[in-house]
C-alpha cells in the first residue's frame, strides 16, 4: 500500500502533475468526496480560458484540491475561491506566464478563519499551518495547471517569488477597522475569500516610531520605492498588511479611509526623477499620463490600496504586497 | 540537448503533461483523475511558409514597441521587403489578454505577422 502510494507520487512528478512538491495522488474516491464537498458534479464546466480554448471542469479543480492536501471540509471555501480564480478579470493565464513572476494571493476573512483553523497571527504571511499552506498551494496549482494551455505555454517569470508555491493569509477574526472584504462591498460578519495576482511581500519595519504619522510615512516610503513595478503602468492594486502593534499606534487617530488618503498623498516621487532612474520609459503612451513636471503616484486612484489586519502582537512590522500589473482588481466572493 | 524539468521541456520543446496516469497495486488498477484542462482543439496551427510575401507589424501596447516597429518597418523597406503601411495596434492595455474578436481577425492574416514586445 505505502509503496503504491509512493510510486503514484513519483508518477505524478514524471507526468507533469505537480507544482514541484510531492502531491496527494488524485484517486477517484478522494476526488469524488472533494467534489461532493465543493457542491459540483464532475463534468460541470466551472471556468473557461477562451483564448486557449480551454474549459475547466469541476473534476480538474477537485483533483487539484486533493493533490494540494486540502481537507474535504475546506470544500465550501474552495468553491468560493474557485469563483475568484475562474474570473477572467484575474487573468490567471497571464499570471502564470508573465515575466513578472506573479502568484495568486488568497485572503480569507470572517468566521470561517476560526472554523477551519487558519493561522492569522504568527507568521501570518507564511504560516506553517495546514489550512493556510494547502489552500494557498491549491490556488497556485490551479494557476499552474490551468494557465498553460494544457502544457503548451511556458512560464517566463524572471525571478518569481516563494508565494508561487503557496500564498494564503487570513485576517484576524476581530479587526480594529471593518474586515478586509468590506472594502469590496461584502458585509462584515460574512465569511469571504479574496484573490489578487501579486508580487512577493515587502516587510515594513518601524520599531522606534511613536506617532501614527511616522509609521504611515514608513509605509508610504515602501510604496514609493524606485523598484515599484506600478510606476509606469499604474494598473496593479496593492494590499497593505497592518499588524497589531502598528495598528495600536495608527488607529486612535486615523480610520482606514484616512490612512488610504494619507498614503496616496505621501507616496509620490518626481516624475523626472523616475525617468532619470529608468522607471518611466522614454516613449510613454498617452494612456500612462506621464507629466515630467509633476509628482507621480504609483496608483491612478487611492482605491487601488486595500488593507488587511493580521500578524502577531509583539513586533512592529507591517507589510506591502504589490499586485501584479496585469490584473486591475482584487476579487472578493462570499463563502456560502 | 538541454532539459528543463520544472517546465516539462526537453531541448526547448514543451513536454506535455500526461493525459492519463494509472495507479496499480497487486490487485487492481485505477486511473488517477487528471487535474489539467486541455484545449479542445490544437492550440496552435503553425504555418511555416506565409501565403503572401508581406510583413505585417503589430504593436502590442508595451511602451517602446511602437518605436521598435517603426524602425523595423524602415529597415525592412530599405532592404526591399514588402511591409504593410499600417502598423496594427492592440486597442487595450498591453497588460490585458487579447480579445477573441481581434485574435480571430489576425488569425486570418496571409503575411508574416511580427509583434513588438518591450517593457
Amino acid at each position: 500500500m505505502a509503496l503504491t502510494v509512493y510510486e503514484d507520487i513519483e508518477r505524478c512528478f514524471e507526468g507533469g502533475w505537480s507544482d514541484g512538491l510531492p502531491v496527494v495522488p488524485p484517486y477517484g474516491s478522494l476526488v469524488d468526496r472533494m467534489l461532493g464537498e465543493m457542491g459540483w458534479k464532475p463534468s460541470e464546466v466551472v471556468g473557461r480560458i477562451k483564448a486557449q480554448n480551454i474549459e475547466i471542469r469541476a473534476e480538474h479543480l477537485a483533483a487539484t484540491a486533493v493533490m494540494a492536501g486540502c481537507k474535504f471540509e475546506y470544500g465550501r471555501l474552495l468553491r468560493a475561491l474557485c469563483k475568484g480564480l475562474m474570473d477572467p478579470r484575474l487573468n490567471l493565464s497571464g499570471a502564470e506566464v508573465t515575466t513578472g513572476g506573479a502568484s495568486v494571493l488568497v485572503m480569507v476573512g470572517g468566521p470561517i478563519v476560526a472554523e477551519l483553523g487558519f493561522e492569522h497571527e504568527a507568521n501570518a504571511l507564511g504560516a506553517n499551518n495546514r489550512a493556510n499552506a494547502t489552500v494557498g498551494r491549491f490556488a497556485q496549482m490551479v494557476r499552474h495547471f490551468c494557465g498553460r494551455g494544457g502544457g503548451v505555454l511556458q512560464t517566463h517569470g524572471t525571478i518569481g517569488h516563494p508565494g508561487r508555491l503557496s500564498f494564503c493569509i487570513a485576517e484576524h477574526p476581530e479587526t480594529v477597522w471593518p474586515p478586509f472584504h468590506t472594502q469590496f462591498g461584502i458585509p462584515a460578519g460574512t465569511s469571504a475569500v479574496s484573490v489578487m495576482t501579486s508580487e512577493g511581500p515587502n516587510s515594513i519595519n518601524n520599531h522606534y516610531g511613536e506617532t501614527p504619522e511616522v509609521i504611515l510615512d514608513t509605509i508610504a516610503d515602501t510604496l514609493m520605492h524606485a523598484g515599484m513595478t506600478n510606476w509606469y503602468w499604474h494598473s496593479g492594486c496593492s494590499v497593505i498588511v497592518i499588524a497589531p502593534d502598528h495598528m495600536q499606534t495608527i488607529s486612535p487617530k486615523y480610520n482606514r479611509d484616512q490612512v488610504r488618503k494619507y498614503l496616496y498623498e505621501k507616496a509620490v516621487r518626481p516624475t523626472a526623477e523616475l525617468k532619470r532612474l529608468g522607471r518611466i520609459t522614454a516613449n510613454p503612451r498617452p494612456e500612462s499620463k506621464v507629466d515630467l513636471n509633476a509628482m507621480r503616484s504609483p496608483f491612478d486612484s487611492e482605491a487601488q490600496m486595500a488593507f488587511i489586519e493580521c500578524g502577531k502582537a509583539g513586533g512592529k512590522f507591517s507589510a506591502l504586497i504589490p499586485g501584479w500589473v496585469g490584473a486591475r482588481m482584487i476579487i472578493s466572493n462570499v463563502v456560502e | 540537448m538541454s532539459a528543463n524539468l520544472s517546465q516539462g521541456t526537453e531541448g526547448g520543446i514543451p513536454k506535455l503533461p500526461s493525459a492519463q496516469i494509472i495507479s496499480c497495486d497487486d490487485v487492481a488498477c485505477e486511473p488517477l483523475v487528471d487535474p489539467i484542462p486541455r484545449p479542445k482543439s490544437e492550440p496552435f496551427k503553425v504555418v511555416m511558409q506565409p501565403k503572401k510575401k508581406q510583413v505585417v507589424l503589430w504593436d502590442n501596447g508595451k511602451p517602446n514597441s511602437l518605436q521598435i516597429l517603426k524602425l523595423a518597418h524602415s529597415v525592412l523597406r530599405s532592404r526591399g521587403v514588402d511591409v504593410r503601411d499600417e502598423i496594427a495596434a492592440k486597442p487595450i492595455s498591453a497588460g490585458l489578454p487579447m480579445n477573441a474578436d481581434l485574435l480571430a481577425k489576425y488569425a486570418h492574416e496571409d503575411g508574416l505577422f511580427l509583434m513588438g514586445i518591450n517593457d
